[in-house]
C-alpha cells in the first residue's frame, strides 16, 4: 500500500518515483542485514544442536530454533521491503548516492509542498515547476538498479547452509553425556548409582557416603576433608593390593607347582646392596643429615641382606636333615610374607607421588628399618622396589644439591644467619653552633663612583 | 531579456563569470573574494573587506567599480573625517534676481559603488553615518531624505594590524555588512603575475561588462530560486547554533561566544547560497549551497565573550566547527 499522497501535493509522479527508489534502497539494505546475520543464526543452530545432543535434550528445541529464525530474516526482508514515506533523510541519503548534488532532496521536498507564496503561473511557482521536472528527468536518467546492486552474500549463505547441515549431523552422531546416555536407555541417575555401589566393599562405600555427606554439610574443613580422602584413597589402593596378591599368589602356586620351577636368585639382591653402598659413596660433599640417611640405608639394606640369606642357609640345612618343616621354613614363610607387606607398602607410598617415594627410600634417619621385610631376597619384587628406592636417592640428591646452592628457603634462612655480615653504618650530626656576632664581617664598602647612583635610585623608589 | 526559467539561469550565469572574469584580469588570484564581491553586489548587500596594506583591496574595488559600469567615489576615513563629508550638506546660495536659499550639496555616498577606505579610522560618529545609507538606502539631511540611486554598494577596507588610533567598528555596524572577506596574501605563482602586470609599461584595461539594468535583473533572478525548508532549516540551524545557549552550538561556541549571529546572518546566509546556486547553474539550493557561503556570512556576526578575545579565538575556526557540528538533516 502507498501512503496517501499529502493534500496539494504537485508532483505525485516524482514523490511516487522517489518511494520506489526508497523501497529498493531498504530492501537492499535489509538483504544485506541478513545476509550478515544469516551465518550467526546458523552457528547458533549449530551449538543448540551440539547442546541438545549433549544434555538430552529433544531435536524439537533446534528445529523451533531454525524455523523462529527462519521467520525472522524473512520478516526482515519483508519489513524492509515496505511502502513507506520518503523522509527528508531518506531522500538526502538517496541524492547523496546518486550524486545529484541535493536536486533529488530539494525537489522531493517541493514534489509535496508548494514553492512558499507562489501557486499556479507565478515566478516562484514556475520556478519550483521547472526544477521538479529537471529532477524527474535526472531521477529517470539513473540507472538505479545499478546504484543498489542486489547483495551479492553467496559466502553468508554457503556458509550458513553449512552450519545448519553440520547443526542438523551433529544432532545425530554428536559426543553425548552419560546423562543422556542413561536417559536413552531409560536408566536414572539414581540406578546408575546403585550399580556402582555393588562394586565397592560395604565399609569404603560407607566411608564415602559419610565423607559426602560431611562435605554438603559444611562440617569438614578443607584439610580434614584432604585427609578424609587420602585415607579412602588408601583403603582404595589396598583393596587393589590385596586383590593383586592374590593373583600373584596363584601364579606361585602354579609356578611351585611345576618341578623345574626357578628359586628367587640372590645375586640381584647383592646388586642391590651394592648400588645402596655405592650411592653412600658417592654422596660425599653432602649435607650431614642426608649423608648420614643414606650411609644408614646403605647399611641397613646389607644387613638385612646378610641376615635373611644366613637363616635361609640354616633352615634348608635343618630340613635337609630332618625332613620335616622346621623354624629355618617359618622363617622362609616370614621372608614371604614380608615381601607381600613391603609390596604393600611400596604401593601405599606410591599413591602420594614424589613423598611416598622419599619414604619408601628411606629418605629420614627413622626410616630405614620400619619396613617389615625391607631390604630381604625378593628377587623380581625386590627389584621394583630398588628402583623406587633409586629414584627416591636420586631425588633426596638433587634436593641436597639444591641445598648447597641455596635454593630451599629453610636453608638459605641458615645460610643468611651463619654467612653473612651485617653492617652498621653511623651517621654523624654535629650539633649547632650559636651565632657569634663578634665574628661578622661588616658589609663592603660602597665605591664612591657608585655612591650617587645609588642614592638616586632609592631616591626615585621612595 | 530572459522569460523563461532556463533563460534568467543561463543570463545569470553567464554574466556573472563575464564580472568575474574581467576583474580577474587586473584582480591577480583571489577569485573566491572576487566571486563573493559580486555575489554581495547581486544580493544587495555590502562588503567589509579586511586585509594587510598592499593586498590589493582598493584596486578590486575600482576594478569592481569599472567593470560594472557603475558611479564609483572613494572616501578616505580618517580621525577628523566629519558625517557630512559623507552624506553631503545644505549651503547657501544666492538667487539671480536676489534672496538666498539652502541648496544640498550631496556628498560622495550618493554613487552606486562607495568605496570606505580604512573605515576603522574615523570617528563612530561619522561611521555611524554609513549606518542610514547602508541599511536604508536612503540618506537623510536636514529635514529632506535623499533616496539612493540602486544598485548600492559599500566596500569598506579595515586592516587588522594597525589597530593603535582607530575606531573598531561596533556590533549593529558589522551586522549590517553583508560578508566579511579576507584578502589573503597572494601565492608566489599569483605574485609573479602581478608583478608583469604592474611593472610593464602597458597596463590592463578592463571593459564594463554590465551596467546597472542588468545587475537590478539579477538580482530579481536571484530571489526567484525556489528553497526547500529543510535546506532552508540548515541555514537556520547554523544561525542558531552560533547562540552558546542554543541546542546546536558547538563546544567552543559555548565557550568563547557571547551572542551569536543576528538573523540577518541567515537572510545573507539564503540569499547568498541563491546566488551561489545560480552560478552553478541550478534552480533550486543545495546545503552545499549554504556551506559554501557560510563563513563570509557568519565570521563578522559572533560576539567573542571576555575568554574568547583574550584567547584570540578565530571565528573563522567557530564557523568551520559549526559547519562540522550541525546536521543537514533535522
Amino acid at each position: 500500500m502507498m501512503p496517501p499522497e499529502p493534500s496539494g501535493s504537485p508532483d505525485p509522479s516524482l514523490r511516487a518515483a522517489v518511494a520506489d527508489i526508497d523501497r529498493l534502497r531498504r530492501s537492499r539494505a535489509a538483504v544485506s542485514v541478513v545476509s550478515t546475520c544469516a551465518p550467526y543464526v546458523a552457528g547458533t543452530g549449530l551449538v543448540l544442536a551440539l547442546a541438545s545432543r549433549w544434555f538430552g535434550w529433544s531435536w524439537v528445541v533446534l528445529a523451533v530454533w531454525l524455523a523462529v529464525a527462519l521467520v525472522a530474516l524473512v520478516a526482515a526482508i519483508g519489513w524492509g521491503r515496505r511502502h513507506l514515506a520518503v523522509s527528508d533523510a531518506a531522500a538526502t541519503d538517496i541524492d547523496t548516492r546518486a550524486g545529484l548534488g541535493g536536486e533529488l532532496h530539494s525537489a522531493h521536498w517541493f514534489a509535496a509542498h508548494d514553492a512558499p507564496h507562489a501557486t499556479g503561473d507565478e515566478e516562484p511557482g514556475r520556478w519550483a515547476t521547472f526544477h521538479r521536472a529537471k529532477a524527474a528527468s535526472r531521477i529517470a536518467s539513473i540507472d538505479w538498479a545499478n546504484l543498489y546492486p542486489p547483495v551479492r552474500a553467496a559466502r553468508q549463505w554457503m556458509a550458513s547452509g553449512a552450519l545448519v547441515a553440520v547443526a542438523v549431523i551433529a544432532l545425530v552422531i554428536g559426543p553425548r553425556s552419560n546423562a543422556a546416555i542413561l536417559a536413552s536407555q531409560g536408566l536414572t541417575a539414581a540406578d546408575a548409582d546403585m550399580a556402582a555401589r555393588d562394586m565397592l566393599p560395604e565399609d569404603i562405600q560407607k566411608k564415602i557416603d559419610e565423607l559426602l555427606a560431611a562435605i554438603k554439610s559444611g562440617e569438614l574443613t578443607a584439610d580434614a576433608a584432604r585427609l578424609k580422602v587420602d585415607e579412602i584413597r588408601a583403603l582404595l589402593d589396598k583393596l587393589n593390593a590385596t586383590t593383586a596378591e592374590e593373583a600373584k599368589r596363584q601364579a606361585e602356586a602354579a609356578k611351585n607347582a611345576q618341578p623345574g620351577g626357578e628359586k628367587p636368585n640372590d645375586d640381584e639382591g647383592d646388586k642391590l646392596t651394592k648400588k645402596a653402598e655405592e650411592l653412600a659413596d658417592s654422596s660425599a660433599g653432602l649435607p650431614e643429615d642426608v649423608r648420614w640417611s643414606i650411609d644408614d640405608l646403605a647399611s641397613r639394606l646389607a644387613n638385612s641382606d646378610a641376615s635373611k640369606r644366613e637363616t635361609n642357609k640354616e633352615n634348608a640345612a635343618a630340613s635337609e636333615k630332618t625332613g620335616e618343616k622346621g623354624a629355618g621354613s617359618d622363617d622362609a614363610a616370614k621372608a614371604e610374607m614380608g615381601e607381600a607387606a613391603g609390596m604393600q607398602m611400596v604401593r601405599e607410598a606410591a599413591s602420594d607421588a614424589a613423598e611416598g617415594q622419599m619414604m619408601n627410600g628411606g629418605g629420614g634417619a627413622m626410616g630405614g628399618d620400619s619396613r617389615p621385610g625391607a631390604g630381604g631376597n625378593q628377587g623380581g619384587n625386590g627389584l621394583a622396589e630398588m628402583a623406587a628406592l633409586k629414584q627416591a636417592l636420586r631425588q633426596e640428591m638433587i634436593q641436597a644439591q639444591a641445598d648447597l646452592l641455596g635454593q630451599t628457603v629453610d636453608t638459605e634462612i641458615r645460610r643468611k644467619t651463619e654467612q653473612s655480615q651485617a653492617k652498621v653504618g653511623f651517621t654523624r650530626m654535629a650539633t649547632p653552633t650559636s651565632f657569634d656576632r663578634s665574628r661578622a664581617a661588616l658589609p663592603p664598602p660602597v665605591p664612591e663612583a657608585h655612591r650617587s647612583l645609588l642614592q638616586r635610585y632609592f631616591l626615585r623608589r621612595q | 531579456m530572459p522569460t523563461t526559467v532556463e533563460q534568467h539561469i543561463d543570463h545569470f550565469q553567464e554574466h556573472f563569470v563575464k564580472i568575474t572574469k574581467e576583474v580577474g584580469r587586473r584582480i591577480v588570484g583571489n577569485e573566491e573574494l572576487v566571486a563573493n564581491t559580486v555575489t554581495s553586489l547581486l544580493a544587495g548587500g555590502h562588503v567589509l573587506l579586511e586585509g594587510i596594506p598592499g593586498v590589493g583591496k582598493t584596486s578590486l574595488v575600482h576594478t569592481l567599480a569599472d567593470v560594472l559600469h557603475l558611479k564609483f567615489s572613494r572616501i578616505q576615513f580618517t580621525p577628523d573625517l566629519m558625517p557630512a563629508d559623507i552624506v553631503g550638506t545644505n549651503i547657501v546660495q544666492e538667487h539671480a534676481h536676489g534672496g538666498t536659499f539652502f541648496d544640498f550639496q550631496p556628498g560622495p555616498i550618493f554613487a552606486n559603488v562607495v568605496l570606505a577606505d580604512e573605515i576603522n579610522r574615523a570617528t563612530p560618529k561619522t561611521q555611524s553615518a554609513l549606518l542610514e545609507a547602508m541599511q536604508e538606502m536612503s540618506v537623510s539631511v536636514g529635514k529632506t531624505t535623499y533616496k539612493l540611486e540602486q544598485p548600492f554598494l559599500v566596500l569598506a577596507t579595515q586592516n587588522p594590524l594597525e589597530m593603535e588610533g582607530t575606531y573598531p567598528l561596533p556590533e549593529a555596524q558589522l551586522d549590517r555588512f553583508f560578508f566579511k572577506l579576507k584578502v589573503v596574501y597572494p601565492t608566489e605563482s599569483a605574485m609573479h603575475l602581478i608583478l608583469e602586470r604592474t611593472t610593464q609599461a602597458t597596463t590592463d584595461t578592463v571593459e564594463r561588462v554590465v551596467n546597472a539594468e542588468q545587475i537590478l535583473q539579477m538580482r530579481h533572478a536571484a530571489r526567484l530560486v525556489p528553497i526547500a525548508q529543510p535546506v532552508q532549516g540548515y541555514a537556520i540551524r547554523l544561525t542558531l547554533g552560533s547562540h552558546p545557549l542554543s541546542p546546536y552550538a558547538t563546544p567552543m561556541v559555548k565557550k568563547y561566544v557571547r551572542y551569536g549571529a543576528s538573523p540577518r546572518a541567515a537572510q545573507a546566509m539564503v540569499l547568498a547560497a541563491k546566488i551561489h546556486a545560480l552560478t552553478q547553474g541550478k534552480a533550486f539550493v543545495s546545503p552545499e549551497d549554504i556551506r559554501a557561503i557560510a563563513l563570509p556570512a557568519l565570521r563578522h556576526r559572533l560576539l567573542l565573550n571576555f575568554e574568547g578575545e583574550a584567547e584570540q579565538i578565530d571565528t573563522d575556526l567557530m564557523v568551520k566547527e559549526l559547519l562540522a557540528g550541525v546536521s543537514v538533516d533535522a
